[in-house]
């Protein structure tokens, strides 16, 4: 499904909904196997989409969980400095 | 041409793919890239109009007034493109505009454009008798027809009423009265009211003030239609946070998706995406700045001062559904209003129009024009 997504994105680049769709889609998973491939989707995909909070906030995530604490620190304030009001991200540490 | 024109707006309006990403939007577009460039390259350049008079022709200068400020806003678009940040939405978005603007020039080509309103009242009613079924949970996908958002139904829906109208259709007319209904677009009632009152104004001027002066009374009746008040107070904070986004030259042609969470302060990002500023004008704005804005006005007062009184509702309608939605980024709304503002401001002229007239005039002055041409058309049996 992921390459499915993938070969969508390089084809429909102009579309935003088909471009970020593997970001996404690895941005729902934690899987050990899957984690350093996620990080560089989620980070070519940022590429593309610099200041939506929700990628940066996934890419947090899958850093945590990769136990790089600095680099999910870093991807979590880019995340609060584009979603200032949200009260979700405040409330997490 | 007026035939295919309205064709392709009867399947603009009706078509759909179900269970794809922008199910309504992605196929109208598609539809509209292919169309839209093969009819201006392949029949509006040969397409004669059967009733426009030499001098309407010989008196066309497409230098002056709408064709200048939509080239120049075309142009600035595309300059616009240095200074984005994600190429990828730009030129999805400057597609379109130039879409856009092949609509404008089929329409200036257009001598009669009622056909195009009865083609769209036919669409309409098509998703009228599909919202239908949908309430009666019949029809499997959603519940705003075949238009995925209620409001992209409402507002198409109601600029079919007024064209129906216009063309003293009242029975489709009727048949379009579902769609806005159905789908409960706060934005398609307030444009047919104020259309209405709009009308009333240019015929009987004190039953207009009666009408504007309930429909002032009643508007804060409107937060208890559809969504409710919630939306009202999002539209509000979005607003605000564009308007913080704000600047001279605008941060280039597709770039609001893309850029507006950056200066958002008071909307919630991370819960919504919002590709649109939900306000046609402020995203003009925010995407080409002021000059873009003025460019899009000279536009906008050209197409509105040429246009008679019924295109002139018909693009009353447009403007004030963009006013709390982006009709201008929806292919059905947009489509329909730039054929309506391109035949306003050109009348059947095209283009071509002075080549056309120079060649008409050769004709005239050489008499013998026709027999060389016969004995072409012979010698061309021949071999």
């Amino acid at each position: 499904m992921a390459s499915s997504l993938q070969r969508a994105a390089d084809m429909f680049p102009l579309s935003r909904e088909i471009r970020l769709g593997p970001a996404y889609f690895y941005g729902r998973f934690r899987d050990d196997r899957i984690t350093r491939l996620s990080i560089n989707t989620l980070e070519k995909s940022i590429k593309s989409a610099p200041y939506e909070p929700d990628l940066w906030f996934n890419l947090a995530q899958l850093k945590q969980f990769s136990k790089d604490e600095v680099g999910a620190q870093a991807a979590l304030a880019k995340a609060r400095l584009y979603a200032p009001a949200s009260a979700f991200l405040r409330a997490i540490q | 041409m007026q035939r295919l024109t309205a064709w392709l707006t009867f399947f603009v309006g009706v078509t759909y793919f179900p269970l794809i990403s922008g199910a309504a939007t992605a196929p109208r577009w598609a539809l509209l890239s292919i169309a839209l460039p093969v009819m201006l390259l392949a029949f509006l350049p040969y397409s004669r109009d059967e009733h426009s008079s030499v001098s309407d022709v010989t008196n066309f200068n497409p230098f002056l007034g709408h064709h200048l400020a939509g080239g120049l806003f075309l142009l600035y678009a595309t300059i616009s493109m240095l200074w984005v940040e994600v190429w990828q939405d730009a030129l999805d978005a400057l597609w379109k505009f130039y879409l856009l603007a092949m609509a404008f020039a089929i329409g200036s080509r257009l001598n009669d454009i009622r056909h195009i309103y009865i083609a769209f009242g036919y669409a309409i009613t098509t998703n009228s008798v599909v919202m239908i079924t949908q309430v009666w949970g019949l029809w499997p996908f959603g519940g705003a027809g075949l238009f995925f958002n209620p409001n992209f139904a409402g507002e198409a829906a109601a600029l079919a009423i007024i064209g129906c109208l216009i063309c003293r259709r009242y029975l489709l007319a009727a048949f379009c009265w579902p769609s806005v209904v159905l789908s409960g677009s706060r934005g398609a009632l307030l444009a047919l009211a104020i259309v209405g009152v709009v009308w009333l104004w240019q015929h009987k001027r004190q039953y207009a003030v009666i009408a504007g002066s309930i429909i002032l009374v009643c508007s804060p009746l409107i937060q208890f239609v559809g969504k409710g008040g919630a939306s009202i107070t999002q539209r509000l904070d979005l607003w605000t946070d564009v308007v913080q986004g704000l600047t001279l030259f605008g941060h280039g042609v597709g770039s609001f998706g893309v850029m507006f969470p950056k200066f958002a302060t008071h909307v919630d990002t991370l819960a919504t995406h919002f590709d649109h500023a939900h306000n046609d004008a402020l995203e003009i704005i925010y995407e080409f700045g002021f000059i873009g804005a003025v460019l899009v006005g000279t536009l906008v007062f050209a197409a509105m001062r040429a246009a008679r009184e019924a295109e002139c509702l018909i693009l009353c309608t447009f403007i004030v559904c963009g006013f709390a939605g982006f009709s201008l980024f929806e292919p059905v709304t947009a489509f329909i209003a730039l054929l309506v503002a391109g035949h306003t401001c050109g009348h059947g002229a095209s283009l071509r129009a002075p080549v056309d007239a120079s060649r008409v005039e050769l004709l005239r002055t050489r008499p013998t024009a026709t027999k060389f041409q016969n004995d072409g058309v012979k010698f061309a049996a021949r071999g």
